[in-house]
């Protein structure tokens, strides 16, 4: 089962409308849109896959939709791009 | 007093809205449309100011490469006794009857110039140069195992240009 892990050398501050987060090692800089805020926040320390993550968004947002296709799929492509950015680690 | 009143006001009100503001819809917006936006320490940098300054940064920014690459890319365990073949180092994976595998040191300054690895792309330099071929597998490794480490952003913002796996 592949898990989604946050990574622990970041820093994340919560701003008004807006979240940063900041990656120690790379000294860079992202700035999350909302639901970006939310996916990151849905991935608990200890991991969980992406059934998991959705089923806890849901728990916290009642409805998840996707622009397109459904909205599982359209999670992992999020989740992808938190791990590209090595903001969250991929173990499989 | 009509301060007092509408403090009073404040206090009755119910906890509901609050929680139904977080149990908002969420929608996840098309891919195409990006939900991050990225502030490297290379922009930061810059002193020519605007998008010719970014650049010229990341052509001069490091990626340091440590000691004891192995022609897989891995970083060789420090316990692992090397073996000399001629002058080119080498170990054994799993003990005598393991892999052979030529073991490689950091480049002369310990780092590659943005600029060095560009151009080693560029040029195919990982075909006759068994050093940089190992440097370059240590690269992509790092670069894909999504845990970071000091230069990375300097080797993203090359390699997501000039070279794609």
């Amino acid at each position: 089962m592949a898990l989604y892990v946050p990574v622990e050398a970041v820093r994340y501050e919560k701003l008004d409308d807006l979240s940063l987060v900041f990656h120690r090692l790379s000294g860079e800089t992202h700035i999350l849109s909302p639901e970006m805020e939310a996916i990151y926040e849905a991935i608990p320390a200890g991991g969980a896959d992406a059934e998991q993550i959705l089923f806890r968004l849901e728990a916290v947002h009642g409805l998840v939709e996707a622009e397109e296709g459904d909205p599982a799929s359209a999670l992992c492509l999020r989740l992808d791009q938190l791990t590209e950015l090595g903001i969250v680690r991929h173990i499989s | 007093m009509t301060d007092q009143n509408s403090d009073q006001e404040g206090m009755m009100q119910p906890k509901e809205p609050e929680v139904n503001a977080r149990r908002r819809v969420l929608k996840l917006g098309a891919v195409a449309v990006p939900a991050i936006a990225t502030l490297t320490p290379s922009m930061a940098m810059a002193t020519g100011g605007g998008v010719g300054g970014a650049n010229i940064s990341i052509l001069a920014c490091q990626v340091p490469i440590p000691d004891r690459i192995d022609e897989d890319g891995e970083v060789v365990p420090a316990h692992k006794n090397l073996h000399y073949d001629g002058h080119q180092a080498y170990y054994y994976e799993n003990g005598k009857r393991g892999k052979k595998k030529y073991v490689f040191n950091a480049p002369y300054q310990g780092h590659y110039s943005g600029q060095e690895i560009k151009d080693g792309y560029l040029n195919n330099r990982y075909i006759h140069d068994a050093q940089f071929k190992a440097h370059v597998e240590y690269l992509q490794k790092m670069r894909n195992s999504g845990t970071g480490g000091a230069g990375i952003s300097c080797l993203m913002s090359i390699t997501n240009s000039s070279y794609k796996t």
